[in-house]
């Protein structure tokens, strides 16, 4: 079995990541499915595991005058207690497994797990969240998009871990989240959705659409966005198709045990629809 | 005399919320060994030999050398091996088994096994037809040559997977030439005549005992056999307490499911458009061997025309053999597929001749007295009409139905009517069965039943001791009921076919009336034994003649909302009318029918399971998806007296009929919500796109 360390401080777990490499443990929820062996078993970890789910000092939600700071080990329940978490956050969180395991996952495993499905994702690329990633040395804040580089690969190193989410403060005029999965709890996304926009003077002053489960990473194009800014809504709804095709091009979806290319194709056209029809 | 049907406090309720109950994975013995076992990865070959790692001594290899007896599961048809001698028929069959101490080594073996296979030609198209059954009743070639219109549709089910929250499992040892098993087990008389047959054994050298099971559905019946032969064997052999409990994944790859099935409907049509006969041709894929299915295929075909009176019928089926896991007993056992099939049927004709769909339907309701489609007859009271009447009211189904079938409502209500026929298909009790019951009354004036009954959490613990109780007008605490050992029970037959209360609940209650007729101080022991009823007469070859005893009736009214943005579904409302005689207890009544609607309804939208070259794509939780409780919506349950002459207190069969009109109830809402024709369940939101697609 590997050594398993149930750390004391984030000083303490910083220090240990810097001399090896180790499995960082938030609430499991993850981590215990896809490591899982037959019963009666320990779990057969390929690394040694550090606990942090008891860091005290990453359970919190901070207001500043421009941002929202979410500790790394907050729960999924705990923020929804929050008025400070924005909606759309809490929309998406909402949906997430089921009461249990909301009672101890985290948004920072979430994250971690990188998977193109997990649905914390979606609206934190909608929001423009940073992530902060810290190391003995240094501490970097990544903008989600660059967060993640790949299919279940992020720019963590071993040696860093994340300590905040950070959601810069939004006033917008309207959002939608909406979460296609196969039943109403416990359920993985077939595609996910979180669209935001304002308007300013009857222009669109900013439009932000993020879609998930249908390529290796949440797609979100600030370009296709850009074209949009400064149109008026009636601009806008004229220009649907070209927006619904640029978007069917940057989106990659599978046939799996789920669900079919087909239909994730034609949901998200749906939903981006949908989402300009609510421009008002 | 408080009313029977009055809820009590589940027996059961203490120990299960407590977690004091033993499941099977909760037993273990000093110098227990695990048994894993090493499974075929390809769908057809020939095993030309089996590479082990250096396997230590303490690791045994058991397989189909080592069986004393006969080298077949003991089912009803012989064609299932415990071990394989040479030749692989499905993904996931059972190889041999791996036993020793350490679990994660053997998992370790087993992954550096190596099976040399030499591939032979797989089948998964329905072409080989193992089984064969046809029935008449009137004069159907007549009527289609009359008729001025032939309908004719193909109605498709996929699998379903039961679900059981505790996986298959048994655990055994060895003393003095006697085989013990504790096992999550439907029918331990079935486990048991298996375990004699394969070890060549006499009554005495076994012993089933059945832990407390944590669901079954019907997974439990034939299935165990299979794993409780392989364990006996390697008890045999390696003479040491074993384990052996499946995993999630290989419990879902490799166990029985529901038949996939395809039935042809045509129905010849007069000149008034009422139905002269109908035909129905129905498949269904048994996998790599008969097992049950025979029996499914004879229950959906005897449903052919549902709860609906038709004068002229011909009714044909296949089983047909497939390399893909083997098909079998599932709640419900070929009637969930034929009654989708034919409760569409009638719904898609009306709607082809511009009729009313409820007052058609109407006009072919059974009424006592009706020969059945077998050409029995319903000679018990049918109360279907006040049923429905009741149903249309609570659901308000009518007023809504005006409303939301017009466009754009994206909503729908539908209503399926059914019957479900209680005990054993045919004259399967007295000849497969022939159940025997005993009430024994100890010396200290408690009184034990005697029974091989399984609670597998529908309650029966709580309906038995109840039933006696009241019989014997003593305290529930004075009757005992444990769970089933065959070294202290007679054969009471399996706990199946919604017959657990009707017919073995009536021996039992037979018993106690004579118990209390002829009581005396301290002890006394009483039996009973099954007589088929002599008005009922079946013939096997014909297929003629009255199929089941009794009937259970149902009314299902399922309201959805369909999303137009991502087809999905939502299930609002359900509402239910059920006449299954009499409740015993009111509250493990419905129990029993939120449950079953749930799975019926999930049947009918939600649950996808399908195989790709004879691989299971949906092997566990995260994929195969049964409904949570927050998919299951507002249930509202009447249950009508109506009792049998021959139940206890009048019941009949309740387990199966909950279940088996979710499907066409919702595939009904989902055609009104979305305008289109359903033909093929489960309907998921990947299926309502297609329909839609073609506006
Ligand atoms: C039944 C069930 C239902 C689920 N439903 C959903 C759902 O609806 N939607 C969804 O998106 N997910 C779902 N999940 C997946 C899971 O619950 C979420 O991804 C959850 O947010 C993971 O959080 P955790 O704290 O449990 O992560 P863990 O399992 O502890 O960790 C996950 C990964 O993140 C890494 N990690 C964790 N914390 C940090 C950190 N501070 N710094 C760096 N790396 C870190 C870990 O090393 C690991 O690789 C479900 C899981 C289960 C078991």
């Amino acid at each position: 079995m590997v050594e398993q360390i149930i750390v004391k401080s984030v000083e303490e777990a910083l220090s240990r990541l810097s001399e090896r490499k180790y499995i960082i443990y938030a609430g499991g929820t993850d981590l215990i499915v896809q490591n899982r062996t037959v019963s009666e078993a320990p779990i057969p970890f390929k690394n040694p595991v550090l606990y942090c789910a008891n860091l005290k000092e990453l359970k919190y939600v901070k207001e500043g005058d421009d941002y929202l700071y979410i500790g790394a080990m907050t729960t999924l329940s705990e923020l929804l207690t929050y008025e400070s978490v924005p909606k759309l956050l809490k929309e998406a969180i909402e949906q997430m497994a089921s009461p249990a395991i909301r009672n101890i996952a985290t948004l920072a495993g979430n994250l971690g797990n990188a998977s193109p499905a997990g649905d914390s994702l979606v609206p934190l690329y909608t929001l423009n969240a940073l992530i902060k990633c810290q190391s003995v040395k240094a501490s970097r804040l990544i903008p989600i998009q660059d967060f993640f580089v790949g299919l279940k690969k992020t720019a963590l190193t071993d040696s860093e871990m994340i300590t905040e989410i950070i959601i810069p403060k939004n006033r917008f005029k309207s959002t939608m989240y909406r979460k296609v999965g196969t039943r109403k709890a416990d359920a993985l996304s077939k595609v996910s959705f979180a669209g935001a926009y304002s308007i300013v003077h009857d222009k669109i002053c900013d439009f932000r659409i993020s879609i998930g489960a249908v390529n290796v990473t949440v797609v979100r194009r600030f370009d296709i966005e850009a074209k949009l800014i400064g149109k008026t809504i009636e601009q806008a709804q004229k220009m649907k198709n070209q927006i619904i095709s640029l978007y069917l091009s940057s989106i990659k979806p599978i046939n799996d045990q789920r669900s079919n290319i087909e239909y994730r194709t034609q949901v998200t056209k749906n939903l981006i629809s949908a989402f300009m029809d609510t421009l008002d | 005399m408080a009313d029977i049907s009055k809820s009590i406090e589940k027996v059961d309720l203490y120990e299960k919320t407590s977690g004091e109950a033993k499941y099977v994975s909760d037993f273990s013995y000093d110098d227990m060994l695990y048994a894993r076992t090493l499974r075929s990865t390809v769908a057809k070959a020939k095993i030309k030999g089996i590479r082990f790692p250096n396997l230590p001594e303490d690791v045994h290899i058991v397989d189909y050398k080592d069986i004393p007896g006969k080298n077949v599961v003991k089912i009803i048809f012989d064609d299932q091996e415990i071990f394989p001698t040479e030749v692989v028929t499905y993904i996931g069959q059972p190889i041999l088994l791996v036993v020793g101490k350490n679990k994660e080594l053997l998992e370790e073996i087993i992954h550096n096994t190596i099976v040399d296979y030499e591939l032979m030609t797989p089948i998964f198209d329905w072409v080989s037809s193992a089984v064969h059954y046809h029935f008449q009743k009137g004069k159907p070639e007549e009527a289609f040559q009359k008729a001025t219109k032939i309908i004719e549709y193909v109605y498709d089910t996929s699998y379903q997977e039961q679900a059981y929250i505790e996986p298959q499992g048994f655990i055994g040892t060895y003393e003095e030439g006697k085989v013990t098993l504790i096992g999550s087990i439907q029918c331990p008389y079935y486990v048991k005549n298996a375990l004699l047959q394969a070890l060549d054994s006499k009554g005495d050298e076994v012993r089933v005992i059945q832990a407390t099971v944590g669901g079954a559905f019907g997974g439990k019946e034939e299935f165990p056999s299979l794993m409780a032969c392989q364990l006996a064997v390697a008890l045999k052999k390696i003479k040491k307490p074993i384990k052996m409990i499946y995993e999630r994944e290989e419990d879902m790859i490799s166990t029985t499911k529901r038949h996939p099935s395809k039935s042809k409907m045509s129905a010849a049509i007069g000149e008034n458009g009422e139905i002269l006969a109908i035909k129905s041709n129905i498949g269904i894929d048994g996998g790599a061997n008969i097992g049950l299915s025979g029996v499914v295929l004879s229950r959906a075909m005897i449903a052919t025309t549902g709860a609906y009176t038709i004068e002229n019928i011909d009714s044909s089926g296949d089983v047909f053999l497939t390399n893909t896991v083997p098909n079998g007993a599932f709640r419900g056992f070929g009637a969930p597929q034929m009654l989708f099939a034919i409760d569409l049927f009638i719904e898609h004709i009306a709607k082809d001749l511009g009729i009313d769909p409820l007052e058609y339907r109407l006009k072919y309701l059974a009424k006592q007295g009706d020969p059945t489609s077998t050409n029995g007859l319903f000679r018990d009271p049918i109360i279907m009409p006040e049923m429905i009447k009741k149903a249309l009211e609570i659901s308000k189904f009518k007023e809504k139905a005006k409303i939301f079938s017009r466009p754009n409502v994206s909503k729908g209500i539908g209503m399926s009517w059914f019957l479900h026929g209680c005990g054993f298909t045919g004259s399967g009790e007295s000849t497969h069965i022939n159940a025997l019951v005993k009430l024994h009354k100890t010396k200290e004036e408690n009184v034990e039943i005697l029974i091989a009954a399984v609670d597998m959490g529908q309650g029966v613990r709580t309906t038995m001791r109840k039933l006696v109780a009241s019989l014997l007008e003593i305290p529930i605490e004075k009757v005992i009921y444990d769970l089933p050992d065959t070294d202290k029970v007679p054969d009471s037959g399996p706990t199946v076919a919604s017959r657990t209360m009707m017919i073995v609940g009536g021996l039992v209650a037979r018993c106690a009336k004579k118990m209390k007729d002829s009581w005396i101080p301290g002890e006394m022991l009483l039996e009973e034994r099954y007589l088929q009823p002599s008005y009922i007469k079946w013939d096997e070859a014909t297929m003629t003649g009255d199929a089941y005893p009794a009937y259970s009736w149902g009314v299902n009214v399922v309201e959805v909302s369909v999303d137009k943005t991502t087809y999905e579904v939502s299930v609002n409302e359900i509402w239910s009318v059920y006449d299954l005689g009499k409740a015993i207890d009111e509250r493990i009544v419905i129990g029993q029918a939120d449950g079953g609607i749930v799975q019926g309804v999930a049947y009918g939208y939600l649950e996808v399971m399908n195989h790709s070259n004879g691989k299971l794509l949906q092997k566990n939780f995260t994929d195969y998806i049964i409904p949570t409780s927050m998919d299951a919506p507002k249930m509202t349950t009447v249950i009508m007296d109506n009792p049998y002459p021959l139940g206890p207190y009048g019941a009949k069969g309740v387990g199966e009929l909950t279940l088996v009109g979710g499907a066409p109830a919702v595939a009904k809402a989902i055609e009104m919500a979305i305008g289109k024709k359903v033909f093929s369940i489960p309907v998921t939101p990947e299926k309502i796109m297609e329909l839609m697609k073609h506006e």
